[in-house]
């Protein structure tokens, strides 16, 4: 059977295999981390500002060793913000696939689900997320949960935001919390998604983003949770239900 | 002689036990940490894009190139897709609001990729961790109207169906924008017109002049508005001076005002080389301000000047102490005639 030397050899070689195991996986990831920042281009920041020539004018915030900037007669252009002398590229994360929501309750506010949006904006100078879904939440039976309208007496739509505290308010609809938010959320209010089945088109609706009026730097992991929340009547046909969440996350201009 | 043998063997026994004892627990332990299945089901969704933003003015049938990096950081591959949509100015904050209903405009045909094996709007699978360089090609045509287009690169992921789960699938896309002007000459019709200089955090207001706590630091809001025919970038300062001909500056923050918008301007502190909000930042001096002060604005089109400029007035007094010394006063007058009842 096994003696000491054998069982500590054993575990010494699991432990050896495991560390490897774990050092090789940090070694396939070309990302440098750390709670500040995340490089995904790891060389250095070495150019910055314009060079010019008689023909025509060339001016990178850059520092990228190939920036594959082409240029010929004819044109002026710039690439990156000019007073923003980063490589760090604009990067938009979110928590998970989807929300699944599973078997649903009825008339209860604790069906919900969350979702964590990450925004690095350090080499943008400002940024927005959007959001919009494509249909409200349809069973393959072609029945719907309606988007919700929040409490009658504090009413919301897509733009505006409103009280949902009743469990006889039915739909589904979502508040935000975190960096970048805009204020309206701050009180714990819900809107409804955007819906871009109906008509006309409803556009697409700011769910973080930064204004001058807050003091707001460039920075980078801006973190935000939405929570999502379906209530649902006794009346509610069963049923798959399923829709699409699009984020958009794009840099100001 | 065998009590210690039997003594030895027991207490092999024993550092045997203990020894299994911890191996199972470390194992499991172990196993646990890297085979969670909260880390398999917890997959994100993460696209990078570098360049943010390209400016280009060119000349009608001229052509660039200009290469743009997708990395996907999510834990899964992912299959995308490039388009380009036109945007507007959607907020005074440089937001901007795609127009997905404009994509048969004329200028998207000017618009290519130069990879060999991906052309724009094709689907391509991009691997985990994995990035991918593309090669926009960017060309007008001779006869071009002269004008600004503005437009957004954008990648989106492809999804693919679930099956019987009620859930809401998320979609990510991740976008950068291209500001061109076409032109012959290079020199546009650039105009502005300054719509709001003004104190954001004045208490009151009298006439022309504006009132301020001497311990609140001023900000400021400068909303400049696209008057000409192309983009431009206001450079300038603001400059405080007050009545002993001290003076404080900021700098003005160069962003981009599209044609047909507004913005409102933020400032720039090249202490920390970042954006700011257009407040006189604390130091010995602007801690307590005291008196009559002005705040001019200069700026130019593209170049630091004073082709624009605006003023403003305001006082600085100290409210705070004031309110609080009344407070007092007040306060300490109803004592007594408290104490007299």
């Amino acid at each position: 059977m096994f003696n000491f030397k054998s069982i500590k050899i054993i575990s010494l070689i699991f432990l050896l295999f495991l560390f490897l195991s774990s050092k090789k996986v940090e070694a396939a990831s070309p990302n440098l981390n750390s709670d500040n920042y995340r490089i995904t281009w790891p060389n250095l920041n070495m150019a910055g500002g314009g060079s010019t020539s008689a023909d025509y004018n060339i001016s990178i915030t850059g520092g990228q060793t190939s920036p594959g900037l082409f240029s010929s007669t004819g044109f002026k252009i710039r690439s990156g913000f000019q007073y923003i002398h980063s490589i760090i590229p604009f990067s938009f994360r979110i928590s998970a696939l989807s929300l699944n929501f599973g078997e649903l309750t009825t008339n209860v506010l604790t069906n919900k689900k969350e979702l964590t949006l990450k925004v690095n904006s350090g080499s943008a100078g400002g940024y927005q997320v959007t959001v919009q879904e494509n249909k409200a939440l349809t069973s393959t039976a072609g029945t719907t949960i309606i988007d919700t309208s929040c409490d009658v007496a504090d009413a919301c739509d897509q733009n505006d935001s409103g009280t949902w505290a009743l469990t006889t308010t039915y739909g589904f609809g979502y508040t935000m919390t975190g960096k970048d938010v805009p204020t309206e959320f701050s009180t714990g209010k819900y809107k409804r998604f955007a819906n871009a089945s109906n008509l006309p088109a409803e556009n697409p609706v700011k769910i973080m983003g930064l204004t001058p009026a807050e003091d707001v730097v460039a920075e980078r992991n801006k973190i935000a949770t939405m929570s999502a929340r379906i209530n649902i009547g006794g009346l509610q046909a069963a049923g798959v239900y399923q829709n699409i969440l699009t984020f958009t996350a794009i840099p100001t201009f | 002689m065998i009590k210690k043998n039997k003594l030895n063997n027991n207490s092999k026994k024993r550092f045997l036990k203990i020894n299994i004892c911890f191996f199972t627990f470390l194992c499991s332990f172990l196993a646990l940490g890297f085979f969670s299945p909260n880390k398999v089901q917890a997959q994100s969704l993460e696209l990078g894009l570098y360049p943010p933003l390209l400016e280009v003015m060119i000349k009608p049938g001229k052509s660039i190139t200009q290469v743009y990096k997708v990395i996907n950081s999510s834990d899964v591959d992912l299959i995308l897709k490039s388009k380009i949509i036109p945007f507007q100015a959607a907020d005074e904050f440089g937001g901007i609001q795609l127009l997905e209903n404009q994509t048969s405009s004329l200028s998207l045909e000017w618009f290519s990729f130069q990879n060999a094996d991906l052309n724009l709007g094709d689907q391509f699978v991009l691997k985990a961790g994995g990035n991918q360089q593309v090669v926009l090609k960017i060309k007008v045509p001779e006869n071009a109207p002269e004008n600004d287009y503005y437009l957004t690169l954008l990648f989106e992921n492809q999804l693919e169906p679930m099956l019987g789960l009620s859930a809401s699938q998320a979609q990510i896309k991740i976008g950068a924008n291209i500001l061109l002007t076409v032109s012959s000459s290079g020199e546009p019709l650039k105009k502005a017109g300054i719509e709001e200089f003004s104190l954001d955090n004045a208490l009151f207001k009298i006439g022309s002049y504006s009132f301020i706590d001497s311990f609140t630091q001023p900000r400021f809001i400068l909303k400049v508005k696209n008057l000409g025919k192309t983009l431009f970038k206001p450079m300038g300062t603001i400059t405080v001076s007050g009545w002993t001909q001290q003076k404080y500056l900021l700098d003005l923050l160069p962003e981009n005002i599209i044609t047909a918008s507004s913005r409102q301007l933020r400032c720039f502190s090249t202490a920390n080389n970042q954006p700011i909000s257009c407040v006189l930042t604390p130091n010995w001096q602007t801690k307590l301000l005291i008196g009559n002060y002005q705040a001019q604005v200069d700026f130019g089109l593209d170049k630091i000047s004073s082709d624009y400029q605006t003023k403003t007035q305001f006082i600085a007094l100290p409210f705070s102490i004031l309110a609080i010394v009344v407070f007092l006063i007040i306060f300490l007058g109803l004592i007594p005639r408290f104490w007299k009842k």
